[in-house]
């Protein structure tokens, strides 16, 4: 249902963009808050959208990917805003977002894995996994063919591989109920 | 292959799954407001509102953003100018070759190259090349298949060769003259497990001695380290290691690092689960891979917060001579919590890698890379990771002149003014002070707008000289360089405006403006 909010006294307010706002809001909110601290993705993902209002006319196929790449940028504003205050950027967002602490599995060795990953490597692991885009959607955020998408991405997870150590179950052929 | 464990690990790792803190309404109505907000204010006070606005290049890179990459395949020569020797550079990516000779300025030439992927190069001279062209091959492509190629005129055509194991390539090529070579392929049998070490995959050593018209092929055995942990050696039947890397010195006498399963327990990083270390081993053969010997590299737990070394991190190897080798790999050290830093160590062998000295690269060396080069016993040339810009970020390259002992740092592609991260991709040297970088330059933080670069030097990396590009391309991954300065590269192109995406790289064009 649409909020009973009134429409923008902006004439440039695209008829269908508040639709395609409620139908992406929650993913690229995600998104956002995976690789920015929380106190600051609400602002990142207001920002993002007002880029798209201000695009969305001109753009043939307005889609979740186009709004990642938007998105993309905008993260990247925070960074260096967030470094020129004297603070180290961060690639992966790892605090903040624990399991329950009866959880065995609270993935913060698989993050903190990830984080030793190059920036590149870290993003198209996130991509595939965490947003589980298409892979043509991937390929547009990065401007990448799907088959360098696909070679990349298989690159990094062998490079994830070699920089954490083996949970011993995968060894077996035999699948392990409780090993995910 | 595909690797479902490690993928459901990252899965599982997603630290947001939950639906945003503020109701959608909510949201929606403070973009409204923003909007509003934005006719209405100055645009002095506009620079204080907490959301920020859209300037002209901003809008620029998000109209190209919605478009997708065409890939060109290119042969391209350039003659550059400032070098006192002849510099021939080949640039060939899945999609293009790239030649250069800085001797004299200006010109620039390209063809199209046949094989199409993600390709490595090996050239034992300036116009005889073998390639490895890995593609994304089964459901969701998350399987890879090599097929090699080779060039014997610089790269402007290309031909399959026939290979006697299907797989993926595991070593590049390593040439001993023109005609010898040898690779690794580890292959699968159909319905094989997924894993670093699923059980059935089978390694081999590919050699060929008539320039890749016949193969002949040895299936290396590498065995686990066991007999530690009963119960954990109960799981490695049948469970070998892999290759990491192959280097030759003729048809019999090669060196290879492989990386195998241990049942050495280690300190966990995740709760729960038996954990294994993954070991280093270094392999040697003297009569063309029948039969080896192994040297398991040490292991001591770093975790512990001692000084020590786990080898869960791959060695990067390069031997000067068959007996003289210098290693880095990188070392994980628990701080607090399990929570993990580290630091590069040294490796040196003058006996072929049977005994190794080691030492700590100086800071600010944190991770070394797959890349380390030594054109002599002397001198070595490497890309590390300083972490300077971001983790996982920024590359340096780590250099010695007195066989590994003490070690300088260089950046070729300095960050300032503009931060960036740069990742070196290869180094390559024809001398002790000759060698040619190829990477990419990548604006913080940004996605898809990295612009590939190389770098040349003449005085033993005190100073390195961008070396001019004919086109612009997104990626170099990997240059190789022959006496007196002969080189080819794989490079891929970047995202180009107003291009549809193919499934794939497109059929090139032939640029050509070489003597211009």
């Amino acid at each position: 249902m649409m909020a009973n909010i009134p429409a923008s006294s902006d004439a440039a307010l695209p008829s269908d963009f508040e639709k395609f706002f409620r139908e992406n809001y929650s993913s690229l909110w995600r998104y956002v808050a995976r690789r920015i601290p929380r106190a600051k993705t609400d602002d990142v993902v207001s920002t993002t959208f007002i880029v798209a209002w201000e695009k969305f006319s001109t753009v043939d196929n307005p889609s979740l990917a186009w709004l990642i790449r938007v998105a993309s940028f905008e993260i990247a504003n925070a960074r260096r805003k967030q470094g020129r205050e004297g603070r180290h950027e961060i690639s992966i967002v790892i605090d903040g977002f624990a399991d329950p602490p009866n959880n065995e599995f609270d993935g913060s060795g698989v993050r903190s894995a990830m984080s030793r990953l190059s920036d590149a490597d870290q993003e198209i692991l996130r991509l595939v996994l965490w947003e589980e885009l298409s892979r043509d959607d991937i390929a547009q955020i990065l401007g990448l063919t799907v088959n360098a998408v696909n070679v990349r991405y298989y690159r990094a997870l062998q490079k994830f591989e070699r920089s954490i150590v083996v949970p011993h179950h995968i060894y077996s052929a035999k699948e392990d109920p409780n090993a995910k | 292959m595909p690797n479902d464990q490690f993928s459901d690990l990252i899965r599982n790792a997603n630290p947001v799954r939950h639906d945003p803190t503020r109701s959608i309404d909510e949201a929606w109505s403070d973009i409204i407001d923003a909007h509003q907000n934005q006719g209405k204010t100055s645009s002095r006070s506009r620079r204080h509102t907490s959301v920020l606005r859209a300037h002209p290049r901003r809008i620029l890179e998000v109209s190209v953003a919605v478009l997708l990459i065409a890939v060109v395949s290119t042969v391209i020569s350039v003659r550059g100018p400032g070098k006192t020797h002849s510099l021939t550079n080949s640039i060939a990516q899945a999609f293009g070759v790239v030649n250069a000779d800085a001797a004299t300025a200006g010109g620039f030439s390209a063809t199209p190259t046949s094989p199409r992927g993600f390709n490595v190069l090996t050239c034992p001279t300036s116009q005889v090349c073998y390639l490895e062209s890995t593609n994304s091959v089964g459901v969701d492509g998350d399987s890879l298949a090599t097929t090699a190629y080779k060039t014997v005129d610089g790269g402007t055509t290309w031909t399959s060769l026939s290979m006697p194991a299907a797989g993926d390539a595991d070593t590049s090529f390593s040439c001993s003259s023109v005609v010898v070579c040898s690779v690794g392929v580890l292959s699968a049998p159909p319905g094989s497990p997924s894993g670093p070490f699923p059980q059935g995959t089978v390694q081999s050593m590919l050699t060929t001695t008539d320039g890749g018209a016949t193969w002949s092929r040895h299936v290396v055995t590498i065995s686990p380290v066991l007999g530690i942990d009963a119960a954990l050696d109960a799981s490695l039947v049948n469970v070998q290691g892999q290759w990491s890397q192959l280097q030759c010195f003729s048809e019999s006498a090669c060196i290879a690092v492989a990386l195998v399963p241990s049942d050495q327990p280690q300190e966990p990083i995740e709760s729960g689960g038996a954990l294994g270390v993954q070991r280093t081993v270094i392999m040697r053969t003297d009569d063309g891979g029948v039969t080896w010997t192994s040297h398991v590299l040490p292991w001591s737990n770093a975790l512990d917060g001692s000084p020590g070394w786990s080898n869960a991190q791959v060695m990067t190897l390069s031997c000067a001579t068959p007996v003289t080798c210098v290693g880095l790999s990188s070392v994980l050290h628990s701080v607090v919590n399990n929570a993990q830093t580290s630091n590069v160590l040294v490796w040196r062998s003058s006996d072929g890698g049977v005994t190794w000295q080691t030492n700590w690269a100086p800071a600010p060396a944190l991770e070394s890379s797959l890349r380390l080069t030594c054109p002599t016993t002397l001198q070595c040339y490497a890309p590390v990771d300083t972490g300077t810009t971001v983790p996982g970020g920024t590359e340096e390259i780590m250099m010695t002149q007195d066989g590994g002992n003490t070690w300088t740092f260089e950046n070729p592609a300095p960050t300032a003014p503009s931060p960036s991260i740069n990742e070196y991709n290869s180094v390559s040297c024809t001398s002790e002070s000759t060698c040619w970088i190829s990477g990419e330059v990548l604006p913080t933080g940004r996605l898809g707008s990295s612009q590939a670069a190389m770098w040349a030097t003449s005085d033993a990396g005190q100073t390195w000289t961008s070396v001019p590009l004919p086109v612009k391309l997104g990626i170099i991954f990997q240059v190789d360089c022959n006496a007196p300065a002969s080189c080819l590269a794989v490079a891929q192109p970047p995202y180009k405006d107003g291009q549809v995406s193919p499934n794939g790289p497109l059929p090139g064009e032939i640029l050509s403006n070489e003597g211009s």
